[in-house]
């Protein structure tokens, strides 16, 4: 058994001062006469920042709650409130952290309003509604209908009046006109940060990868929560350098990268470490995830900035069909090669696990490539059998190897 | 109506069998079924299936609500084989995966979803929701292969309207005189309305409006309550209020008084008329308002119908009842009603825990009632 930890990547320290600035920053938003908004992952952040609101994402500090192990503890604060144990572990924490304000930042800094886009899921219309009420602020809210065949032009236009309607709203909350073109400007940086983070995650096509998913989900916390800054730009860039780098000098992110996988679905992330590990030991690298993915696809190209913006998140990665991820993952398989697919079935997510059992049969129809389903949460530990899934992780990849064997 | 309620099925069969009709099944009270009405074609709820889940399992988690892995299932297990076609339309997240996992597995069957807004009470909904409306109806005449003209959306309209006031009058008398008719009953009645052809129904149903409207009224001193809550479609729990002598006087739920409360205008563009009314409804807590206030809703339900208490229904994992109830209990704690929150399956489990429950709470209402 060789060494048990991936390679570090510099570029790592550099987000985590980064990611401490920018909390510091919410934090003390108040005393610096600055608003602070609440808003979902999948929302059109670009607002905020074109109205210098801080954005505060509740779903990356509920990542870190996870991360930290604080998931429980949270949880079962909000299920003291009556919130039940099967609704999303995020929503929980969050909540959880909200009222108490526990957490490894000792909570979140206090919204002046929340901004809901639904592009990722039900539960954040339901989860907004509620913070809407604990905290006594307005909510903007951006209805993205799903796409279940085609993205209609009237849906667009429906995405359009609201986005025309939140900015309204945000004028008369913060009593100040909004700057189209401060908001075009923003618009298209953050297309160039989502198309840097997609140029970022596609350097892991070289075989071996220099970097795995479970890097990713540490380096993702910029493209999710600061996308529409130059920050974010030089981040990347300076990333990109160092994992070019590693390509050419062969530097694999799992040494002596054997198997070559797929992640679909959140992270587990109060065992991220322990996954990590394990996969090294079997000589896996996970090479792509679709979580990773679904910020690379904001297209914020075109002229107008709010067309585009409704465009781009309307059409965001879960906001779409079954068949459609189905076919996204193909391209990653193919892209990717990748050898097998973990599928994370996630309690706390059902828009996201709902439909697994059918992709993972499309899949294994049209590349071959086999799957493996894993039941888990990606913060309630108290849902989570450790030996079932390792066992069951060692076994999958265990057939896998004739087929690496035939292709070498 | 309650053999009907009790055997769907079997009467759609039936009702296939002697007017050569097609059969649509839906999902949720969102789905603007005039539509399919107008076309001559019956459109029928899909409620789950009473049978546990075994085909279901290779393709929905264990985490998912039982209407949607039971309905699932029925399918799989070619129950609903007579059915023509089957249509959704975008509630919940569970309804919409299941669209997807369903067209992907019945690929010869005609289907679509109507994806409704979200957010209900925007005028820019509207003007969408008309959109997909007519992109929904487009499609259906191709595969209908004829034409519905506005006369007979307009039509169907009006049969709708006419059996919604005709059920609301039903809620109006049972407010009244709630013991003139069984709780069980009254939801047999909405149920049989959703498998039936409406005009069909509404004849029925004024046929039992009119005896219940000749019962004396009884002021007898029996505990009253409201349901809350999403489907109610088990017999077991309805049966256990009889036997607490509880009556039921008014109900929020989705196969209830939430299937058919509002009523639209009766002139205007129908496609227009049809989109507003799924907007105007009741809301279901799968979508967001801006201007609808549930607690404040529920808490005037059981104010005007004089209700001691409310028992709150709720389908297992389903998210967006789940979310709102913690403030719904606050609320009515708040405005001193006593509720009690029993969590459902569509599968019908033991009744003892509920009953033991149910009993607690009756026993304590008829104290506080009868001092
Ligand atoms: S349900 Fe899923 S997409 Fe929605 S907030 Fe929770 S984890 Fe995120
Ligand atoms: S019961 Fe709840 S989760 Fe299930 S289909 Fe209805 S709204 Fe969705």
């Amino acid at each position: 058994m060789g060494e048990r930890r991936s390679p570090r990547i510099h570029a790592g320290s550099r987000m985590k001062e980064m990611m401490s600035t920018y909390y510091l920053g919410a934090k003390n938003a108040a005393d610096n006469n600055q608003k602070v908004a609440w808003i979902t992952s999948g929302g059109p952040v670009e607002l905020l920042i074109a109205m210098d609101v801080i954005p505060v994402y509740p779903e990356n500090h509920g990542a870190m709650c996870g991360v930290t192990r604080m998931g429980p503890e949270l949880c079962e604060i909000a299920e003291n409130m009556g919130y039940s144990r099967d609704l999303c572990s995020y929503a929980r924490c969050d909540i959880g952290s909200a009222v108490t304000g526990k957490s490894p930042i000792m909570g979140l800094p206090k919204p002046d309003f929340l901004l809901c886009c639904n592009n990722i899921c039900g539960t954040v219309t339901k989860w907004y509604e509620v913070l809407a009420r604990l905290f006594d602020v307005p909510l903007v809210f951006i209805d993205a209908p799903f796409i279940h065949d085609e993205m209609t032009e009237g849906s667009v236009e429906y995405v359009k009046s609201q986005l025309r309607r939140g900015i309204k709203q945000m004028e008369s909350i913060l009593g100040k006109k909004f700057d189209m073109d401060r908001f075009s400007e923003v618009a298209m940086l953050s297309g160039e940060a989502s198309s840097m983070w997609g140029e970022t995650l596609a350097l892991c096509k070289n075989i071996p990868a220099p970097m795995s998913a479970f890097d990713g989900f540490i380096l993702m916390a910029p493209i999710v929560t600061l996308r529409g800054t130059r920050e974010v730009l030089d981040f990347y860039e300076t990333l990109q350098k160092e994992l070019k780098e590693r390509v050419r000098e062969g530097v694999a992110a799992v040494p002596g990268e054997k198997y070559r996988l797929l992640w679909d679905n959140l992270p587990i992330w109060f065992k991220m470490r322990d996954l990590s590990e394990k996969f090294i030991d079997l000589s896996a690298c996970m090479v792509a995830s679709t979580y990773l993915n679904a910020w690379a696809r904001y297209d914020l190209s075109g002229s107008d900035p709010v067309d585009a913006i409704a465009r781009a998140y309307a059409s965001a990665f879960v906001n779409e069909s079954i068949l459609h991820r189905a076919k996204l993952m193909r391209d990653i398989v193919e892209g990717y090669s990748v050898d097998g697919v973990i599928f994370h079935s996630n309690r706390s997510c059902r828009p996201y696990s709902l439909g697994q059992y059918d992709i993972k049969e499309m899949l294994t129809e049209w590349t071959g490539v086999p799957g493996l389903i894993v039941e888990a949460d990606m913060n309630d530990e108290r849902v989570y059998s450790e030996g079932p899934v390792m066992t069951r992780i060692e076994a999958f990849i265990e057939t896998l190897k004739p087929r690496r064997e035939a292709r070498v | 109506m309650s053999t009907i309620a009790a055997q769907p099925y079997t009467y759609v069969k039936n009702w296939k069998e002697r007017t050569g009709g097609r059969v649509f099944g839906y999902f949720c009270s969102y789905f603007p079924e005039e539509l399919l009405h107008a076309a001559g074609v019956l459109p029928m709820r899909i409620l789950g299936d009473k049978e546990n889940v075994a085909l279901a399992d290779s393709h929905i988690q264990a985490f998912i609500c039982s209407l949607v892995r039971t309905s699932l299932d029925a399918a799989l297990k070619k129950k609903l084989e007579f059915l023509d076609g089957v249509v959704f339309p975008h509630s919940c997240d569970s309804i919409q995966n299941l669209a997807d996992i369903w067209r992907y597995n019945f690929p010869e069957q005609f289907s679509d979803v109507v994806v409704l807004p979200v957010w209900v009470d925007v005028p820019e909904a509207e003007q969408y929701l008309a959109q997909e409306i007519s992109r929904f109806k487009s499609k259906f005449e191709r595969h209908l292969g004829r034409q519905i003209a506005g006369a007979e959306l307009s039509k169907s309209l009006d049969i709708y309207n006419e059996n919604r006031s005709a059920l609301a009058a039903l809620y109006a008398l049972r407010r009244d005189k709630p013991n003139a008719i069984s709780g069980q009953t009254v939801l047999d009645i909405v149920k049989a309305s959703m498998y039936m052809r409406k005009e069909d129904h509404t004849a029925l149903l004024q046929e039992a409006l009119e005896e219940l409207r000749s019962v004396p009224r009884d002021d007898d001193q029996s505990v009253r309550l409201v349901l809350y809550g999403n489907v109610c479609d088990d017999p077991g729990i309805m049966h256990l209020f009889e036997e607490l002598e509880a009556v039921v006087v008014d109900d929020d739920l989705c196969t209830g008084s939430r299937y058919f409360l509002h009523i639209e205008p009766s002139d205007g563009d129908p496609i227009r008329r049809l989109a507003q009314r799924y907007l105007r409804k009741i809301p279901c807590p799968s979508k967001h308002s801006s201007d609808f206030d549930r607690r404040t809703y529920l808490v005037n339900m059981v104010r005007q119908s004089k209700a001691d208490g409310v028992v709150i229904l709720l389908l297992k994992f389903c998210d967006p009842h789940a979310f709102d109830y913690p403030d719904i209990s606050k609320r009515l704690t708040e405005d001193q009603i006593p509720h009690l929150l029993i969590e459902t399956e569509i599968q019908p489990a033991s009744i003892e825990q509920t009953r033991t429950r149910l009993q607690a709470f009756v026993e304590m209402l008829k104290e506080k009632k009868n001092g």
